[in-house]
């Protein structure tokens, strides 16, 4: 399980997570919600070591490999979708790049294309693959996303929480998203943060 | 289809070039005749007659293959020194703090001053890669540091989420973003370094160097000698300048930074 006690992160003079505490599942998926400006990004970037907390504690998490998919897609310009997948894959990694792109709703053309030459949501999707390449053969994994449905249609968002779905079992899938109807096919747990300030 | 356009565009762009320059060797040639003092002005005519005799002279070519081998190895030095130095005080502030001054000390000094302090040190053999070295140093550095912190956050942030090694880090996030500012200051620098390279061989006098050559053409006179000498150095600069941006450009293309992608 993992265990966030007390979990306190303000920017300046404004508090962002005010004593956070929740338990999350070792495995599953598990949704954040909530207006914003409620410490969801905030939570998922403590999570993935890319803020310090101000306060508290996160165990559970030690020896776990995270895989963070950002809010932006944050894709290398200069290689190309199967460059930029390929380079997340843990050395040795034998699922051919083809076939993950397949799973998203791309074929091996799109995955020659520089990211500049892909749709909004074909880079979302690419994205998303890069996450889920990073934690190939790993088990125990952590996969946080950040608003992962943003500029995708119902097809390719139905795709990616089938694969979601595949993860589920041996990872633990913690996202942020405003856009539930996608996860409705899921078996998700909710949590709603609601710290005002 | 699209070859055809791209040779058309070629064609007319080597057209115009030449059209543009035998305008101006006109215009020059014109005003060659309305002077009508060889000593004043020569003209383009003789000039080439010059140089046609001058190449012909193995003590050119010696001249020539010296100034060249100084000169760019000062520039390269420079190069790699400002790109070390950029690296390096981008990622510690105390470096940052102590070489600051030094650097902008040596922006702004007259390279005329540096050179004559180095005439007391310095061999004159050495003096033209001193200068085009201490010239291109800064404006290396001043380009790279730049770059360095114009390196996008987001992706940096993304490599580090996603445990890039070192190694992987420079090969795909620093050197594309990079390359923009390292061919910039290829660019800037090489010519910077043949103007400062050519100004100490002028007040240093090494054997067998251009710059010896034209503090000779300026004693004697020879004006054809001084044009001759003078276009040899632009064409020099312009050939290495040359080289450098199709050298870059390969190795662009070999990192697969191409325009497309980051459109």
């Amino acid at each position: 399980m993992i265990r966030i006690k007390d979990l306190q992160k303000s920017y300046g003079e404004k508090p962002v997570l005010s004593h956070f505490s929740h338990d999350l599942p070792d495995n599953g998926i598990v949704c954040l919600t909530g207006a914003s400006g409620r410490g969801k990004t905030t939570l998922l970037r403590i999570l993935a070591g890319l803020e310090t907390a101000d306060g508290g504690s996160v165990t559970g998490l030690s020896g776990r490999k995270i895989a963070f998919v950002f809010q932006e897609d944050r894709l290398l310009p200069w290689i190309t979708a199967q460059q930029n997948i390929r380079l997340a894959q843990p050395a040795g990694a034998k699922r051919p790049v083809g076939e993950l792109l397949a799973l998203a709703g791309l074929d091996s053309a799109d995955g020659q294309k520089y990211p500049g030459q892909l749709s909004g949501g074909q880079r979302r999707r690419v994205a998303f693959l890069r996450g889920i390449a990073f934690l190939e053969g790993v088990e125990n994994g952590v996969l946080l996303l950040d608003e992962p449905f943003n500029g995708l249609d119902a097809e390719a968002a139905g795709k990616l929480c089938g694969m979601l779905r595949s993860l589920a079992p041996q990872t633990l899938v913690l996202l942020v998203s405003h856009q539930l109807a996608p996860l409705q096919a899921l078996d998700v747990s909710f949590f709603f943060m609601d710290q005002s300030f | 289809m699209k070859d055809s356009i791209t040779q058309n565009r070629i064609g007319k762009k080597i057209a115009q070039g030449a059209v543009v320059a035998a305008l101006w060797l006109l215009l020059w040639q014109a005003a060659a005749m309305a002077v009508g003092q060889e000593l004043l002005l020569v003209s383009p005519l003789t000039m080439l007659r010059r140089l046609a005799q001058l190449v012909r002279q193995p003590v050119f070519w010696q001249a020539v293959f010296s100034s060249c081998g100084r000169i760019m190895a000062g520039v390269l030095l420079a190069l790699a020194a400002g790109t070390v130095l950029a690296a390096l005080m981008s990622r510690f502030s105390f470096l940052y703090a102590f070489f600051r001054p030094a650097l902008q000390v040596i922006k702004s000094t007259p390279v005329a001053s540096f050179i004559i302090l180095a005439l007391v040190w310095i061999k004159s053999w050495a003096l033209g890669a001193f200068a085009a070295f201490l010239m291109v140093l800064p404006m290396v550095w001043a380009n790279l540091y730049e770059g360095i912190a114009a390196v996008d956050r987001d992706l940096l942030e993304m490599a580090k989420a996603y445990r890039f090694s070192f190694g992987k880090k420079m090969r795909y996030l620093y050197l594309p973003s990079l390359l923009p500012y390292f061919a910039a200051a290829c660019s800037t620098g090489i010519g910077i370094g043949w103007k400062a390279g050519i100004a100490a061989e002028v007040l240093g006098l090494p054997k067998n160097s251009i710059g010896k050559a034209l503090y000779n053409a300026k004693i004697y006179l020879e004006m054809p000698d001084l044009f001759c000498w003078t276009a040899v150095i632009i064409l020099l600069s312009l050939l290495f300048e040359k080289l450098a941006a199709r050298l870059l450009y390969a190795l662009t293309a070999r990192l697969a930074v191409e325009k497309e992608g980051q459109r």
